[in-house]
This record gives structure tokens, C-alpha cells and sequence, in this order.
């Protein structure tokens, strides 16, 4: 490695903790309004030490909800919100690993125009589409429920494209089946063929 | 695409495909067909009658000064946002490439903001801007500065730009620090034997050999300062004072949700859409080039 003289060491440093300051400030001072009066932060009167009263604003958040308002306590929110996330995890995962597999592996008609149909959609941001999103939703009365919150961000392509790159790349000599024995289409055979090494085809169980 | 075929079934791949190929059609297609219909009908105030209008929806558009007023704000706000967010996570970047003591501690400690949602990071602004409740107004007004983003339009923008870019660093430093990581030493050392200073080897050396990474960060900033700033809009000024900070995404919203010109409003998606089919398609036309270089 090329070295470095003594000054110029001492300027990576100095931007690197001016860098850090400048990306965890926010933070901070997010932290520490959080445990300050809140008359005092309405007043503008906050100062950049944490104050007193942590745990009673934390409890206040997450259990009882904003007091003198009717808005839900934290706590419901991030229920929700863990609900939702792995609701939308687990379903992504599960309908892209599949239809991935099947464009990869298979050769059927139409295959092209399905994968092209499935890989416009990364390029239209739920933003752009919140409107008719939101009416369909209601069109089908899952208004208020989980499935209404979760299906509209399944429909997204990242995943499929990610596994297809994935099982591209799996090695297609551990398929090669010997003479006598015909090819087993199922899932587990995929993932245990990928991770074998040597060249030789395993009967999947 | 040019893995040999292993499988032979007729309906299995059909069966594998038609989860994902239903709820895409469902949520994605039937929406967007959707805004593509309302973008030719007009609709009255109250929802009563729609009328067949053509290309009127998207005529009073371009017409409109509102919405070209719109579109250079958001190439504006794009634009700073990617060269200020890049720059320096470029230079902290190549600060944290080198091989100090800590070095470690450092890329920990620039990475772990990458997790804040842009709703969150205009919140935190909030708490450092506002002219009222904000902790560094208080510092600029005691500086001699009119600081109020609530009144002044310039100031607002700025506010939305520096938050976007603050969000970005995380992600942009990450990528560059790999891409950095990943050109061998040697090219480094030959020419500093070859007698080139620092500043000279990272103009000559350094920058061209990430310029991938750079376009490819350029192009996800670009669409992330697009769309992904709504959230920070939203949170921060909802698009004012005025229409200073209304984007082309906030657009698509407060004409829609909150203005009721649905017919306008589709316009408007589905103008935003072939922008972002464009984006793509150059962005996999370059990637493509320089893969193969």
C-alpha cells in the first residue's frame, strides 16, 4: 500500500469525524428531544443535553399514546408495522422464488413475455401509482386489513429478479442426471445442488 | 436466459409463475390500465358525470405553468441532491479507504444511518430547522440570517435538498467504499513510483476506475430524489410555503387526493412513468456498455 505522510493522515481523520458528526447529529438531537419538556421544545428553549425525562416520554409513546389527542399508542403502531413487514417479507419471498424458478428452469411458451411482464413493475414506484392502488383496494373491500396494506407491495419484481440472478449462477453441471435416471423437477433439488460442489448429480430426496 | 432447460413439464411452470402473475396483474396492471383510462376522462366536481376528453387532461397540462414550473424544480432538486449527497460520500469514502487506525469503527459509524425512512428524516430536520422549535435556527438567527423555511421559499428548498442528500450518504458511501475496495493496490502503487501525488492519483486513478460506480449511484439517487422525497416533502413543508417544494410526485398527490383532479392527476402518473421507463432504459443501456469494457 502506498503510505501516507503524518499531515495527510491527520486531515482523513478529521474529515471522517466531521463526516460522522454531520450524518448522526440529526439523530442526536432527535434522541435528545426525546427525553426533554415539552414545553420547552415548543419553546425552542431545547437545549443539546438529554434531559430528564426519558423514561416517562417513552412510556408515554409507546403505551398510553400522545396525550390530548386520540392518536393510538406507539406500541399498536409498531405491531402493525412488524405484522405488515413480515407479512410482505414472507409473501414476496415465497411467490418470487417460485416464478423464478419456473423462468429459469423450465422452457414453456410464453415465457419471455411473463418475465418481461413481472420485470416492468420495478419501474413504477407505489408513489406514482397511489391513487388507482387505493381504489382497487377498495374495489376488492380490503380496506382496513392486513391484505389491502400488503398485497399492493408483493407485486414487485426486485425479488424475482434477484433469485433468477441467483439460480443463474447455480452451477447447471449438478443437474446433469446420469444416463438412465430422468430429470426431478423439485425446489429442494434446486437448493441442495447449488450448494454442492462436487460435479456430480444428486437425486433430490 | 441461456441456462440450458433441465425441467420438462407442461403445467408446473404455469402453476410456479401464476402466484406472482396474479397479484401483479392485480396491483400493479389494474392500477396502472386504471390511471392510463382516467387520464383521458373529465370528471365534475362532485364525481357525477366523467366525459370521454382525449388528450385535454394532458393539453392543460403542458399548458399549464404550475406543472413546468414543477418539472425544472424536480430536475433541479434531483440534480443537487445526487452532486451534493455523492460528493461527500465519495470523499469520506476515500477518506475511510485508507488504511488508518479505526478505520473500522468509521465505516460503522458513517453506515448506520442507511436504515432512517425519509418520513423519519424530515422529522429530524424538523427538530434541527424549524424556525420555532428547531435547535440550529436559533444559531442562524443569532448569526444575523432570516432563517424561515415556513416563509421563504428558497430557504425551504434548500432544507429539502440538504435532508434528501443527508439521507443518500449512507447508501452512497457503502457503494463506493466497495467499489474502492475492489480496484487492486497496484494500480495505486505504480503510480505513485510513477511520482504522482495523491490529489493527481485519485483524478487519474481512482475516478475512472469507479466511474460504474459513480453512474450507477447517479442513477439511483436520481430516481430516489424523484420519488423517494415524498416522504421527506410530505413531513417537512408539504410542498410549501406557496408551491415552492411541490415536486412532480407531490404533484400526482395533492392534485389528486387533495385537489380531486383525478383526470389530471392520472396525467400526470402516467407522464411520470414513461420519465421513469426512460431513466431505466438509459441506465441499462450505459451499465451494459461498461460491463463489457
Amino acid at each position: 500500500m502506498v503510505e501516507e505522510e503524518g499531515f495527510r493522515r491527520y486531515v482523513a481523520h478529521i474529515i471522517l469525524w466531521i463526516g460522522i458528526a454531520v450524518v448522526a447529529f440529526p439523530v442526536y438531537i432527535a434522541f435528545v428531544a426525546s427525553t426533554q419538556d415539552n414545553a420547552l421544545i415548543a419553546n425552542g428553549q431545547m437545549s443539546l443535553l438529554p434531559g430528564g425525562h426519558f423514561f416517562e416520554v417513552y412510556y408515554q409513546t409507546i403505551f398510553v399514546g400522545t396525550s390530548g389527542s386520540t392518536r393510538e399508542p406507539v406500541g399498536n403502531m409498531m405491531l402493525n408495522s412488524l405484522v405488515m413487514a413480515l407479512l410482505i417479507a414472507v409473501g414476496k419471498i415465497a411467490i418470487s422464488i417460485i416464478s423464478a424458478y419456473a423462468i429459469v428452469y423450465f422452457r414453456f411458451p410464453f415465457r419471455m413475455p411473463i418475465f418481461w411482464i413481472i420485470f416492468i413493475t420495478l419501474m413504477l414506484p407505489v408513489e406514482v401509482r397511489i391513487y388507482p392502488t387505493y381504489k382497487i383496494v377498495a374495489d376488492l373491500h380490503m380496506l382496513d386489513s392486513y391484505a389491502g396494506l400488503s398485497l399492493p407491495l408483493i407485486a414487485s419484481a426486485t425479488a424475482t429478479l434477484l433469485f433468477r440472478q441467483f439460480f443463474m449462477t447455480c452451477r447447471t453441471s449438478c443437474w446433469r442426471p446420469p444416463a438412465s435416471t430422468a430429470p426431478v423437477p423439485c425446489a429442494s433439488s434446486g437448493i441442495r445442488c447449488c450448494r454442492c460442489r462436487a460435479p456430480t448429480w444428486r437425486r433430490c430426496s | 436466459m441461456q441456462k440450458q432447460a433441465i425441467f420438462q413439464s407442461r403445467l408446473l411452470p404455469y402453476a410456479l409463475v401464476a402466484p406472482q402473475l396474479a397479484i401483479v396483474l392485480i396491483f400493479f396492471y389494474w392500477p396502472a390500465l386504471q390511471a392510463v383510462i382516467q387520464s383521458f376522462l373529465l370528471q365534475d366536481a362532485f364525481g357525477l358525470s366523467t366525459t370521454f376528453v382525449w388528450f385535454e387532461n394532458y393539453v392543460e397540462l403542458f399548458k399549464d405553468a404550475a406543472y413546468f414550473e414543477a418539472i425544472v424544480r424536480t430536475f433541479l432538486f434531483s440534480f443537487a441532491i445526487a452532486v451534493s449527497s455523492l460528493s461527500f460520500a465519495l470523499l469520506l469514502a476515500v477518506m475511510a479507504d485508507k488504511p488508518l487506525r479505526g478505520s473500522m469503527l468509521y465505516r460503522t459509524l458513517l453506515i448506520w444511518p442507511y436504515a432512517v425512512a425519509p418520513p423519519v428524516v424530515g422529522v429530524l430536520w424538523i427538530f434541527m430547522l424549524h424556525p420555532s422549535l428547531g435547535v440550529l435556527s436559533r444559531y442562524l438567527r443569532n448569526m444575523g440570517i432570516d432563517w424561515n423555511p415556513l416563509l421563504d421559499g428558497d430557504q425551504a428548498a434548500a432544507l429539502i435538498i440538504l435532508a434528501a442528500a443527508w439521507k443518500q450518504i449512507s447508501y452512497n458511501f457503502l457503494f463506493f467504499l466497495a467499489g474502492l475496495q475492489a480496484i487492486p493496490k497496484s494500480v495505486f502503487e505504480a503510480a505513485a513510483i510513477d511520482g504522482a501525488r495523491p490529489m493527481r492519483r485519485f483524478w487519474t486513478v481512482t475516478f475512472p476506475l469507479l466511474s460504474p460506480t459513480i453512474f450507477f449511484l447517479l442513477v439511483v439517487n436520481i430516481v430516489y430524489a424523484f420519488f423517494d422525497t415524498f416522504g421527506i416533502i410530505d413531513t417537512m413543508t408539504r410542498g410549501g410555503p406557496g408551491t415552492s417544494t411541490v415536486t412532480l410526485v407531490y404533484k400526482v398527490y395533492s392534485d389528486g387526493l387533495l385537489g380531486g383532479n383525478l383526470g389530471s392527476s392520472a396525467a400526470q402518473s402516467v407522464i411520470l412513468m414513461v420519465m421513469v421507463i426512460v431513466l431505466t432504459g438509459i441506465q441499462f443501456r450505459f451499465v451494459e456498455r461498461k460491463v463489457t469494457y
